[in-house]
């Protein structure tokens, strides 16, 4: 498993956005999946997020995750996301 | 019932819950498969009436080389819409018409079919959209005419498939009331291990409706080949046919106007939905989860495909209802009491289809592998004077040769676990007595008014005439 960085994750979320429905505001969790060395969002990224938007944590010990996008769920493991997740969630 | 409320998850998502399915040969060369939904629907149940789900996907879909998996799937997706938003009302005035202005919340629906047969590209193509469903049948003076008004709502496709999809009388019939207090049938019952007097049997689904999901195809559609087959031995002459519904994997539930799609549409005004199609609810043959699978592997049993279905043989192969019956009815089912051996009549009949050399004319046999699907010979016409007990009666083209509205499941299926049809494959069984007789009572021609044509299924009871109990 690789670790996907934000932009990445956003890229391959919006491949499978076609079934979207909804309007989610952007959770806290991806604010704290960012790197403090990742520019800011642009104004087409930003886009992405206008739709239903799930991370799933599926495994805090491997540190996989599952984000649900569209029809799609796409599994990755980030052990770094996962402990600033739940750090933000204390 | 055959699986309304089945299981305990799908029991509290009427919504998706598949209550039926049926498949049969119609005139045409046609297959028609009729899957409901949302079980014993009262029909007065206003003034907000029932309604297929926005956020569940149904799906038919239809095994052409007996692998349990589906090789040609229809897929059914609908959408909600409100007219005038500041009326608590079904309908403001008479829906005489699917564009009456009156109608103030109905539902349109998108048919998509993903072939996966040979050669095919197994992509999905929408095949008919804005497709409206008619009204539930509310009264006379908001719903006259109903039977002409929910005609119209029969859309025939250019590639000679027809859909409707909307509220009907349900056409199973079966006494609840007394087959679930331990297993009693009424006309037996003086036998029961608590006896009382004998009775008529009471079809509890008399007067309830559902939501039809009916497709008719032509079967050149749904063979392996692609050929309309005419000869009933021949292995491509048999089709695998189960209905399911899904949920997105994850749902969101907040503010109204935070998310989701605008004011009045249900839970999915409240909701947002994520990630891919999770099933919740299927069904092949009748009764299968209903009273073969234990309680708590239903909800898995819903969650999975028939070519997951090897896991499930064992409560086929010795069915807890085998076993109760000999004790429930004290001397009547001595044969069966003695009866150890796996069923291989039941193997055959639910999980595999029925090899040639069983039954004269006959085979609906797909293979080794083991899935819980209705099975179709297509090569077998319909039956100028159907017999309710289908194979069991005599009848080639009915039940478990798929399924006919008017098949008595029930019935069939009680005394096939009885010992009926052991014979089948040990011939030196002597079935009970009983084992010819037993049923729950509830059929009595013509158990339901069903229609000519398609869909065929009958026209909902009125809300007016059947008022909420």
């Amino acid at each position: 498993m690789r670790e996907i960085t934000r932009r990445a994750l956003l890229t391959r979320g919006s491949m499978g956005a076609a079934g979207a429905i909804g309007v989610l505001a952007v959770p806290n969790v991806a604010m704290a999946a960012m790197r403090p060395d990742e520019p800011e969002l642009t104004e087409a990224e930003r886009q992405v997020l206008a739709q239903p938007f799930v991370v799933h944590l599926r495994d805090v010990a491997t540190g996989e995750l599952e984000l649900l996008v569209g029809e799609e769920s796409i599994v990755f493991t980030d052990k770094k996301l996962v402990a600033r997740v739940l750090r933000a969630a204390r | 019932m055959s699986s309304h409320r089945e299981a305990p998850g799908i029991s509290k998502d009427p919504v998706a819950d598949n209550t039926d399915t049926y498949a049969f040969v119609t005139p045409g060369d046609t297959v028609t498969i009729v899957t409901n939904y949302l079980p014993a629907q009262s029909p007065a149940g206003g003034p907000n009436f029932y309604e297929f789900g926005d956020d569940v996907l149904y799906e038919v879909h239809v095994d052409v080389d007996g692998d349990g998996r589906p090789d040609v799937t229809y897929r059914f997706r609908f959408e909600t819409t409100v007219t005038n938003p500041d009326t608590f009302l079904y309908n403001t005035g008479p829906v005489t018409a699917l564009d009456s202005p009156t109608w103030n919340r109905r539902q349109h629906y998108r048919v998509s079919r993903i072939d996966r047969r040979p050669g095919r590209g197994g992509r999905e193509t929408v095949i008919a959209a804005g497709v409206p469903c008619p009204p539930c049948n509310i009264g006379p003076r908001s719903t006259p005419s109903y039977g002409s008004l929910a005609a119209a709502a029969v859309r025939a496709l250019p590639d000679g498939t027809k859909v409707f999809a909307g509220q009907r009388a349900d056409p199973f019939f079966v006494d609840l009331g007394s087959v679930f207090d331990l297993g009693t049938l009424r006309p037996f019952q003086s036998l029961h291990l608590i006896p009382t007097a004998d009775a008529a049997g009471v079809d509890s689904l008399a007067g309830a409706n559902v939501h039809t999901i009916a497709i008719q195809v032509p079967i050149s559609h749904l063979t392996r080949d692609g050929s309309v087959p005419t000869d009933p031995m021949a292995a491509g002459s048999v089709i695998g046919v189960w209905g399911a519904a899904s949920r997105r994997k994850a749902t969101i539930l907040d503010q109204v106007g935070k998310l989701g799609r605008g004011l009045g549409l249900g839970l999915g005004a409240l909701a947002s939905t994520a990630g891919p199609w999770v099933q919740v609810s299927r069904l092949g043959n009748p009764l299968f989860n209903e009273v073969v699978v234990p309680m708590a592997r239903k909800d898995r049993w819903n969650a999975l495909g028939p070519a997951h279905d090897a896991e499930f043989a064992r409560y086929v192969a010795q069915p807890e209802l085998a076993r109760l019956l000999p004790v429930l009815y004290p001397g009547a089912f001595p044969n069966l009491a003695g009866l150890t051996a796996d069923r291989a009549d039941l193997l055959a009949i639910l999980l595999t289809g029925i090899p040639a050399g069983i039954v004269p004319g006959f085979q609906n046999f797909t293979g080794t592998t083991q899935a819980d699907m209705l099975r179709l010979n297509v090569a077998i016409p319909p039956a100028a004077a159907p017999d309710r007990l289908g194979l069991l009666g005599g009848d080639l083209a009915g039940f478990p040769n798929g399924r006919r509205l008017t098949d008595d499941v029930v019935t069939i299926e009680l005394r096939a676990v009885a010992g009926a049809t052991y014979p089948l494959v040990a011939p030196g069984y002597t079935p009970d007595g009983a084992a010819s007789l037993v049923e729950d009572g509830t059929w009595s021609p013509p158990v339901r008014p069903l229609l000519a044509t398609f869909p065929y299924v009958g026209l909902p009871h009125s809300g007016y005439a059947v008022p909420a109990a």
